[in-house]
């Protein structure tokens, strides 16, 4: 065991299941870098160096740099994927899903629907989401509630390193289209990963804390933010437990009714835009389920349903911070 | 300074603990105190205990209150003998705080001191705390365990003997592999890994599995073995909770796994959310399942105990006790019955099938009056 950062996570995650199945292959923009130029080989790694080190590895055969085409890249990959190769496609910006989302709304997600179950799609699809990088209203958002909303695929927000290897080898594995979503905030934070190979299992949720007061609800990189407010809530006398989501498609029901039903009080906290968001679905689940066992209004922590600013002070007002959570939950512990 | 002021400290239990929550104190300030009694209740990652009284006297401060996390080795209590003057006490913490280095702060110290060492083809992960002592103790854990089930024994016990504790194959940070699982092939590695360390005698205490191992160990290897103390052993009848073994090793959630690990426990409040978590993590890792199922097989054999050591054990000359939780659910401790009168044999009130965690200061007490005679 050792302490990894999030990018280490998954480039171990890519580097031992490419070891352990030849099927698997890298497909994307400068996955490598410099393909068919006299220039520097493996110069990028993708955008931000997740997948650097693997093409001295696994050579260009399997780590495929594409042209600029989202398109070809998720029409290549979902063929490749039903004819019996695992691909990981890089999605580089998920805000790019407006070019492809065609191949991966109505073709991938119901290949094994269309077929009657005789054709399978072991695709995943990693990509970068969430603000706080200065990149302005096209390489900021979310988007992930887009994709939990289509049947057939599945949708994966890990949060720390060690989840970000254990989900990331299950995608693989998993015979289903998935799509892997990777907060930029998180690449640099570190955590204990075994360096044995993994796996976790989809639709298990995660309690990162327990506590009696009340209840966070969290997914991707807020989950910390919930983590650190709970911390300062315990110094100031209130018990708080954190539900880390893991996945949204499957969602982990069970697991989300019994941390409501523990305290009464809950605080969804979701970086996507507002409307049709995955606090709004969990906040429906609850009523629906557990309406008994709450002893104060569902609050929800989101930003406002606007497009992301590229102002530095406007983004910070605009992401969910631990100030914004914090005084959600004051108003009703 | 008034000699006779004692700091009573955060206790350190397994490799990983940096800190505790003290959940609850039974005593207050003024409230007289002896060794071995029940002090307050600690909560660290992986676990919620009692410690116990470590000195005779009095309280006369409590420094961490209930709520309160403190390091490993802080200073959370002032026990004394006499009633001393505030201005004492105070003196006492102050002098204590100054030369207080915090192990979370010294970065050395987050390194562990898992040590490996191939045996067999195989990695073993072991820890080993080696001192000038004469006598040399090993542990071996259970099925499905690791080293860490030791955390309230190894420590402790190392101040008086050189104490040994491994991962066997497929458990902890062993290598997830078994080639040969029968109890002769575990015990031929436990014979091997003494004679890498260059381990003349050994006094083995070894639980449920473990347990069965290190009878066979000793039966096998009556030069090396000096004493055995055996926690709710397998092999001395038929009856075992075969469903656990499988469940434990098909658990895929939080949920399923709590509730095997609940059988282990006669108090489940000792379980905490990370100590499920750590046991998940473990099954999550390739070939661990598998590695576990094989292990499986060499302890059951259609729902019965496939190992009878009753006429091993007994054939012993050997100081060897057995401690079994009367409340074992794994293996009921009326099992205990089949063994020699020479044999020490401790059946432990509320309890269950993991004394070691449940009631360490008996076990300790137990592994040392082995020892020692």
């Amino acid at each position: 065991m050792s302490l990894k950062t999030y990018r280490e996570a998954i480039n171990e995650a890519l580097l031992q299941e490419m070891q352990k199945d030849e099927n698997v292959v890298i497909i994307g923009e400068d996955v490598a870098g410099g393909a068919g130029t006299n220039g520097e080989q493996d110069a990028w790694g993708g955008v931000l160096g997740v997948t650097k080190g693997l093409l001295k590895h696994f050579g260009r055969e399997r780590i495929i740099d594409t042209p600029i085409t989202e398109t070809a890249i998720m029409g290549m990959a979902s063929g490749a994927a039903l004819t019996g190769l695992r691909p990981v496609a890089e999605l580089m910006f998920v805000d790019f899903m407006g070019v492809c989302f065609d191949q991966i709304l109505n073709q991938t997600a119901k290949f094994r629907y269309m077929f009657g179950g005789k054709a399978v799609t072991p695709l995943t699809i990693r990509t970068m989401y969430g603000g706080g990088l200065r990149a302005a209203s096209q390489h900021s958002q979310c988007l992930y509630p887009m994709f939990t909303h289509v049947p057939g695929i599945k949708v994966v927000l890990p949060s720390n390193p060690y989840d970000a290897k254990g989900l990331l080898i299950q995608s693989i594995r998993d015979n289903d289209p998935v799509i892997f979503m990777e907060h930029k905030n998180l690449y640099d934070t570190s955590g204990e990963v075994p360096d044995e190979s993994y796996s976790i299992p989809f639709g298990e949720a995660n309690f990162t804390r327990e506590g009696k007061d009340i209840t966070f609800i969290a997914m991707g990189q807020t989950v910390e933010i919930c983590n650190k407010v709970a911390d300062t809530l315990k110094k100031e006398g209130n018990s708080a437990t954190v539900l880390d989501l893991r996945t949204l498609s499957p969602l982990d029901e069970d697991s989300i009714l019994e941390a409501a039903e523990e305290t009464g009080k809950i605080v969804i906290v979701d970086e996507s835009y507002p409307r049709c968001n995955i606090a709004t679905d969990i906040s429906a689940l609850i009523c629906q389920k557990s309406f008994d066992s709450l002893k104060a209004g569902i609050k929800m922590v989101s930003p406002p349903h606007t497009p992301v600013p590229f102002s530095p002070p406007l983004e910070d007002l605009y992401l969910p911070s631990e100030e914004k959570v914090m005084s959600t939950a004051k108003e009703i512990l | 300074m008034s000699s006779n002021l004692k700091p009573i400290t955060m206790p350190k239990w397994g490799l990983s603990m940096k800190e505790g929550t003290i959940l609850k104190w039974f005593k207050s300030n003024g409230e007289n105190i002896s060794k071995g009694e029940i002090l307050l209740e600690i909560e660290t990652e992986k676990v919620v205990n009692e410690m116990e009284s470590p000195e005779d006297g009095k309280i006369l401060k409590i420094c961490t209150n209930e709520g309160d996390a403190a390091p490993v080795g802080s200073l959370i209590a002032v026990c004394g003998i006499n009633d001393n003057s505030e201005k004492e006490i105070d003196e006492f913490i102050n002098e204590f705080n100054l030369n207080f280095v915090s192990d979370a702060k010294t970065q050395e110290n987050d390194q562990d001191n898992n040590e490996k060492i191939t045996i067999s083809d195989i990695e073993i992960n072991f820890v080993k705390n080696v001192n000038t002592n004469i006598h040399n103790l090993l542990f071996i854990h259970g099925f499905g365990g690791d080293l860490n089930n030791w955390m309230f024994n190894e420590n402790e016990l190392s101040k008086n003997y050189n104490t040994y504790a491994l991962d066997l194959p497929g458990h902890g940070l062993s290598e997830k592999i078994i080639h040969k699982p029968s109890l002769e092939d575990i015990s031929y590695l436990i014979n091997k890994f003494c004679e890498k360390n260059n381990l003349d005698t050994i006094n083995i205490v070894g639980h449920s599995f473990g347990a069965g191992i290190a009878i066979k160990t000793a039966f096998l290897n009556k030069e090396l073995v000096k004493t055995l103390t055996l926690i709710s052993p397998i092999g001395l009848g038929k009856e075992i909770d075969s469903n656990y073994l499988s469940n434990f090793i098909n658990s895929d959630s939080r949920k399923d796994l709590k509730k095997e690990i609940e059988k282990l426990y006669f108090n489940t409040d000792i379980i905490t959310r990370d100590m499920v978590n750590e046991v998940l993590k473990y099954l999550r890792i390739d070939n661990v399942k598998e590695t576990l199922e094989i292990i499986k097989n060499e302890i059951i054999n259609q729902e019965e105990q496939k190992n009878n050591l009753i006429e091993e054990i007994n054939s012993l000359n050997i100081p060897i006790s057995v401690i079994w939780g009367e409340d074992d659910k794994i293996i009921p401790s009326n099992q205990s019955k089949v063994l020699v009168e020479n044999i020490n044999t401790v059946i432990e009130k509320e309890c269950g099938h993991m004394a070691h965690i449940e009631k360490p200061s008996t076990v300790n007490e137990v592994i040392t009056s082995t020892i020692i005679g």
